[in-house]
Formats: C-alpha cells, structure tokens, sequence
C-alpha cells in the first residue's frame, strides 16, 4: 500500500494506492472460471447420462446400491463406492472432459476473437506520428512492450485494447488519432489504455466476454441430450439453473469489466496533474454517448468514475452485488466439486474436505483480498469501518440460491435439494459468518501489512481469510450430512467426536499463530488515524485465560460435588458435556473481545477461542490425573482436540450474532464509545469469565439433551434421564 | 434531393463534401487531415459512418470520441436538400450544371466554371434562409449535437445564404 499525499479537488489529503494489492476483479475472474468449470461438469455428465453408457452406468449403481444400501453406516457407501468403480471412472472422464471444453473453448474464442478484430472492425495501422506519441506514453507507463496501434474507421468512437500477451495492440477512434497533439484529450485516453494492457486486463475482458458466449452452446448440449434421452421431466428442474448460472456468468462479467475501468483509470494517474485531466474528460460535455446505467453496463457512469478517481476507497467497497456473486459461484463450485469427487473412489477420501477448500481458496482471493483492500483504503483515508449490511445480505442470499441452483442437486426432488428443507440454511448462515470474521480480520491485517513486504501482506491476507471459509464449510457440510443421515441423534454424536480430527485440531494451530503474530506484528502501528479499537496481546490472552479458566473450575467444581460416573455410559456423557464446555470456552472469549472491542475483538478471538478451550482442556486433563486416572498421550491429544471442531461451530454462531448486532449499529447510526484501553482489557476478561463460567453450568446442566444416557442404562440404574 | 433531376448524384455529393469542408473548417480543423477519407466512407455507407459500431468497448476507455466530420456531412446533406426543395422549380429548367453553379452562387462557394454572361439566382429570402437553416440545424441535434453546438454548425452551413 503506499500513499501520495498531495490532494487534488475535493479528494482526501492521503490518498491510498489502491492497486497495492493483487486487484479484486482479477480475483472475480477467478470466480468465473469456476462458473465455467460448474457448467462443464455438468455439461459432460448431462451428456454421460443421455449416452448408452449413462444406462450402463445406472444399471451398475442400481444393482450396487440394492447389494449396499446407503444409511447411517459410512462404510456401506464406501462399499458401494468400490462396485460402482469401474462406471463411476466413465462418468468423471466425461466431467473431466466437460471441464476442458469450457476452459479451452473460453480461451479459445478470446484469441479468435481477437484475431478477426482488425479485419472486422475496419482498423488501419496508425501513422508515425500517432505511433510515437503512443509510443512515448506507453514508455512513460514503464511498459516494456508498446503496444501496435491502430485507427479505426468513422464508427469507431472508444479506444479498446486487444491482442494477445506480448502482442498487445491499442484500437484508436479516428476522433482522437487527429487530435493526438491535444494531450489534454489524448493523453488519459491512452494512459487509460495502457494501464488496462499493463494490469493484463486484456485477456480476462476478452475471456468474460467468450465465457458469455460458450456458455450458451455449453447450456445447449445438455438440454439437446436430455430431450434426446426423453428425459424431459429433468427439463424444467436444469433449465432454471442454467438460467441462474448464465445471469450470473453476464452479471458477474460485466462487474469485472466495470470494476477494470476504475482500476484503470486509478492505474493510469501517476500525478495530480494527470488526475486533474482525467477528470476534465470525464466532466467535459459530450455528444449523447447512449450509455444508459443498467447493469450489464461494460463500463461505470461518468459520475461514479470522477468520484472514485477523485476518492479511491469507493472502487474498493464491497456491496450487495460483491457478496451475492461471490457466494452464488462458491457455491456452485462446491456442490459440483464434491459430487465430482464422489464420483471417482480414488478421489473419494477427498469428498469432504475437497469443496470446502474451493470455496475457501475462491473466498479468499475474492472476499478475503476485497476486504482487506478496503479496509486498507478506509484507514489510510481515515474514515471507520464499511458498512457490511448489503454484502453479509449478499452472501446470505447468493450462497442461498448457489446451492439450491447447483447442477449437481439437478437430480434432487426437493426445491432446495435438501431434505429436511432447513438444513439448506447451514451453508449460507455459515458463509454469512466467516465473511463477518473475515471483515472483523481485515482491521488486523491492515496494521500488520504495513510492516511486511507486499508479497507477505498478500500471502496473509490470502491464507487467513481462506482457512475461516474452508473450516466455516467443513464444519457446515460435516454437520449437514450427519444431520442429513440421522437428524439431530447422529449430528450431537458427531458435533463432539467427528469434528475433532486431527487436521482440523492443527488448522486451529495454524489460525491462531497467524493471528497472534498479526497482533504482534501489527502493534504500535500509527501510521495513519486509527479510528478502530484493536485488543492488544496481552488482553487477548488475558480473556483466553480467564475464558478457559473459568470453564475449567466449572468442570472441577462439578467433579467435586458430585463425584465419580456411575458407568462407563456416564462417563462418555460427561465428556460430551465437558467438550461443550471446552467449545463454550471459546464462545465465551470470542464474544467478550467482541463485545468490548468490536470488529478486531471479534478477529483476535480467532486466537483467544481456542486458547481459551485448551486451556479449559488442560485443567480437565490435570484435574483427572489428580483423581488417578491415567494420563496417555492418545487420551491428551484425544482430549485436546475434541473442543476444537465444536469451537468452532459456537464461534461462528458467536460471529452471526455479533453479524446482526453489527447491522444494526451501522443503520442506527451511533457513533462509537470511546473506550480507554486498560479499563476494556479488563472488563473484556471479567465478562470472559463470568460468560464461561454461566455457559459451562448451562452445558452441564442440560448434558441429557446433549448427550442423553440409552434407556437401557437408565432403566438398569434406576435413575431418572435428566439425573446428575 | 428532392426532386433528382436537379442536380446529379456526383454533383451532390461534391457539393455536401464542399459545404461540410468549409463547415469542418470551422468547428473541427483537426479532422480536415482525414477528411477526404471520412468523406468517402461516409457517401459509401452513410448510416455506418453515423452509428457507433459498439455501444460499450470491452477492455475500453467508455466515453465517445467521435468525428465530427460524418455529422457535418450529414447535416450539409441536409441542408442542401432544404435548398433543394426550395429552388428546384426555378432551376429545374436551367439544366443540371447550370443548376449546380447556382446553388454553389447561393451557398457562396466558389466556382472556376461560372460564366460572367450568366445571370445571378434569385436571392433567397429571409424566411427561406431560415428554413434552410432550420433543416440543418434540426439534423444536427437529432445526430446528438447539444443545442449550441448545432446551432453553430447550422450557421457554418447555412449562414452563407443570409450573406448580402
């Protein structure tokens, strides 16, 4: 990030360079390759089934699955998995093969396209005098290559860029070739063009605009094999989707191109003076240019280019549109690459964590990076934290409609492709809330990245952001399938067993290390006003230990009045409701850093959650060797893990609420108490505490509904179910 | 034209090509170097000179830069056909090139044919200078020129006429 600080108009003082970092509209490209790919998947597999092989394929999976009917047992569905191999292995080349159509087919139209341009729109090589000045311009810009340039004939009124890299070209209307000794007119024109050939916009605005165009043959194929096939009954149930995805693929387009023209105009500008003429051609009177707002629009209005050129922190906004987008096609990918990977036994094992890491890598080189560019902006512009209502709104609906418009839910008979219909809300309320996390993490990052280089600020703001959304989506699917196979038995079973794997216990290690040193690194950093309240270390783990404490004493408290378990059934209840106090721990240090110092405590709680629950799994571990249980390793790790998963449910949930209560405050419009730091620190770590301690005795207390004992044991003891 | 016979599609579009020149002249200078080829692909195809080829440039700069010269074009067509209608019944008789010599006399462009024994068109009158003048600034503004803009380029064309 690096900042001028000579003002022009009514722009701020300080102004950010908002192309510090890598551009949020490359990213969007990002997510439209995935569009593509959801669309060439489904593209091959609609073909797969129209084909003799797809009733081969049928015949297999129906016969397998009469041998190994599905249930609650994973291991029957491996089995399954393992006979239906063979076809499963035809069905994923065909997807594979969807895949490489709609990338290379993409790709290919741009070049084409670009190849045709010179003889289908009439362009003439420019003359000597025009090719300097260009020439000259493009030297000024540091491009080592200039551009060929071209004049058009009387019907050409933009400048475009075309060509392919290392052979960029530069179309010129003949309105603006005669006038190339008016710099005032020629000059932003062409530095703009430049900026768009120096940022390698070319290729990606020719490719949004081919992915537009394969799109609709890519639609065509399957709708053409299903009518073949005579599946019309699955007709209607694709063809919406598809519908849903080419609005997207157009919308999401043509965001890009508008969000290119503001970089753009931003890339072009290397001083006041050449802002000052950029702005005189954008607010000079022009001929009716037929540029109507709608919002297929390749390029913003006048107005809201001025504004941006004159403020730069508005390109880096995220709204509505962002949020909405993003989530729709991170949606789409996930759906599509986990059925892809069920499909095919060898890349089986990958199922449940392979579509939450797309959506954790698309989440992070879009959302994670968007967020952080903003709040980079806002702060060295000096204004406070954006208004996250209109994209958390986004997310919630996109991710919402995304999984419910997957190709892959083509075969479900439910509307939203789940059954019950509420367990489709999980995914979207849980995308909600690491976007809030990772907006709450963008205030810490933004004192870290200007003490690291560039490529260290970009590497964290990619990985932070990416491991919230991948673990938000782990944890989301997990829950779903368990509450998809068994309701709410198996999923309480699984809340406090299953998601504490190893990987994830070791994911919680990496998060917290990263924001740990985020706070360390950030620390004493002023180089601009800082209008936002960030926890220092020492509060953090100050609340961490009285989070963790406090769940702690709870469980020895508890242990000391009412003694040992009666039964081994006992025995395997308390832990349950002890693995939710862990879980609490965290809850409880999440929301007091939260409470008493907004965004950012919510972000260091990533890292006081966690400690918090080891540390109540640290005293439950002591606690028991004490009493004379054997202390193993196995048991420890086992031990020191369970909480995590769990931790990480109620931290999301602590981030929802704290989403809705962020809302709020912003349309309410109140300005923030003034908080002195030693007095908040305090405070924070004696709500932890007294939070910790109320949500321990509350887990404990209804540890039948979390973990009920089987009727058989409480028939044998006598005892009634809710006993102590 | 109105009325075809008056003058020879050639002739008309050297004419228009004359009164756009001086009009270009004028009101852009900077074209008059593109100005032979701007005309011809204009009288080859005047509606693709006049509509833009794409409404909004992938990867462009977003705002119109156009020539002014095919609208200049445009509106001396105009403006000659305004003149035409007027005059065609006076002229008709005359025959063609005696007709083109005394609508360049009206229009005060210059004529290395004219002959000293010919006698000078009959002046138009105010009202008539008005409506030429009226067509061709009407043209301008449905081509998208501001209201000062074609009133300008109205007066570079038709202003000739009121010339005493």
């Amino acid at each position: 990030m690096t900042a001028t600080s000579q003002p022009y108009g009514t722009a701020p003082a300080v102004r950010p360079g908002t192309l510090g970092l890598p551009s949020a509209t490359a990213s969007r490209g990002v997510a439209l390759i995935v569009a593509m790919l959801t669309a060439g998947i489904f593209a091959g597999q609609t073909l797969h089934h129209a084909l003799p092989v797809g009733g081969r394929w049928e015949d297999r999976v129906r016969s397998c699955l009469g041998a190994e009917p599905l249930g609650p047992d994973l291991t029957r569905a491996r089995a399954a998995q393992a006979c239906a191999e063979g076809v499963n292995r035809i069905l994923v080349i065909f997807e594979i093969g969807g895949i490489v159509v709609a990338i290379a087919g993409c790709l290919g139209l741009a070049i084409v396209a670009q190849r045709r341009v010179v003889r289908a729109r009439r362009l003439r090589s420019g003359n000597e005098a025009l090719v300097q000045r260009v020439w000259g311009l493009s030297a000024e810009a540091g491009l080592g290559r200039p551009p060929f340039v071209f004049v058009g004939d009387a019907s050409q009124r933009d400048a475009f860029s075309f060509g392919l890299p290392g052979q960029y070209a530069m179309a010129l209307p003949p309105g603006l070739a005669v006038r190339s000794r008016i710099a005032a007119l020629f000059d932003p024109v062409v530095r703009h063009e430049l900026a768009h050939i120096r940022h390698r916009d070319v290729m990606l605005g020719w490719s949004a605009r081919a992915a537009g165009w394969l799109l609709v043959p890519l639609t065509a194929v399957p709708v053409v094999a299903m009518i073949a096939s005579d599946q019309l009954d699955v007709l209607p149930r694709t063809l919406w989707r598809f519908a849903v995805l080419l609005t997207t693929v157009l919308f999401g387009a043509a965001s890009i191109f508008r969000a290119r023209e503001f970089e753009a105009d931003l890339g072009s500008l290397r001083s006041p003076e050449q802002r000052a003429a950029l702005v005189w051609l954008l607010e000079r009177p022009a001929r009716s240019d037929g540029r109507r707002s709608h919002p297929l629009r390749l390029h913003p209005s006048r107005d809201e280019r001025v504004k941006v050129v004159l403020e730069p922190s508005r390109a880096t906004q995220l709204g509505f549109a962002d949020g909405f987008g993003i989530a729709l096609l991170a949606s789409l990918a996930m759906t599509s690459v986990t059925a892809l990977l069920s499909d095919e036994r060898a890349l089986a094992r990958w199922v449940l964590v392979g579509g939450p890491i797309t959506v954790g890598v698309l989440f992070g080189v879009t959302m994670g990076l968007g967020l952080v560019r903003d709040a980079l902006a806002r702060r060295v512009e000096g204004r406070g934290g954006t208004e996250l209502g209109p994209l958390l709104a986004g997310v919630l609906a996109g991710y919402a409609l995304g999984q419910t418009a997957s190709l892959a839910q083509v075969g479900s008979s439910s509307l939203t492709g789940f059954s019950p219909w509420w367990l489709a809300l999980g995914a979207p309320i849980a995308a909600l809330a690491a976007t809030m996390i990772t907006a709450a993490a963008a205030d810490l990052l933004v004192d870290a990245t200007f003490r690291l280089s560039r490529a260290g600020a970009v590497a964290v703001c990619l990985t932070l952001p990416a491991i919230v959304f991948a673990s938000a989506m782990w944890v989301v699917q997990t829950i779903t399938s368990y509450a998809d196979l068994g309701g709410w038995s198996l999923t309480r079973e699984a809340l406090v067993t299953v998601l504490g794997t190893r990987v994830y216990a070791w994911t919680t290690v990496v998060i917290v290390t990263l924001v740990l040193a985020l706070v360390v690194v950030g620390r004493g950093q002023r180089l601009y006003p800082h209008p936002v309240r960030t926890p220092r270390l020492a509060a953090i783990l100050g609340v961490a230990a009285a989070a963790g404490a406090g769940a702690g004493a709870t469980i020895v408290t508890f242990r000391a009045t009412h003694g040992a378990s009666l039964d081994a059934a006992e025995s395997v209840q308390r832990f349950d409701a002890y693995t939710w106090v862990f879980a609490l721990a965290g809850a409880a240090a999440v929301a007091a850093l939260a409470v008493r110092y907004g965004r950012s405590g919510l972000a260091a709680g990533l890292a006081a959650g966690p400690i918090a629950t080891a540390l109540a799994e640290c005293i439950f571990l002591g606690n028991n060797t004490r009493l004379g249980a054997p202390l193993t390793g196995a048991f420890s790790l086992l031990v020191l893990r369970s909480g995590f998963g769990l931790g990480a449910v109620v931290t999301l949930s602590v981030a929802v609420l704290y989403a809705a209560a962020d809302v709020l405050s912003s349309s309410r419009a109140q300005p923030r108490r003034a908080v002195r730091r030693r007095s908040g620190a305090l405070s924070a770590v004696v709500l932890a505490l007294a939070l910790s301690v109320v949500l321990a005795v509350t887990a404990i207390g209804i540890r039948e509904t979390l973990s009920p004992l089987g009727m058989a044991t409480v028939a044998a003891r006598g005892l009634p179910s809710s006993g102590g | 034209m109105s009325d075809p016979a008056l003058l020879s599609a050639e002739d008309e579009r050297a004419l228009t090509a004359e009164l756009a020149w001086n009009a270009v002249s004028v009101t852009a200078p900077d074209e008059l170097s593109i100005f032979e080829e701007t005309a011809a692909d204009y009288f080859a195809d005047p509606q693709r000179s006049l509509s833009a080829a794409r409404g909004d440039e992938a990867v462009g700069f977003g705002l119109e830069l156009a020539l002014v010269t095919p609208t200049v074009l445009a509106v001396a067509a105009a403006a000659l056909h305004a003149l035409g209608a007027i005059v065609s019944d006076a002229f008709k008789s005359e025959g063609q090139p005696v007709a083109r010599r005394l609508i360049r006399r009206l229009f005060r462009l210059p004529d290395r044919d004219s002959h000293p024994a010919e006698s000078a068109p009959p002046p138009l009158s105010v009202e008539q200078a008005r409506h030429v003048r009226s067509a061709a600034y009407n043209r301008a503004v449905a081509l998208g020129m501001s209201h000062p803009e074609a009133g300008v380029l109205a007066d570079a064309i038709a202003g000739r006429l009121l010339v005493a």
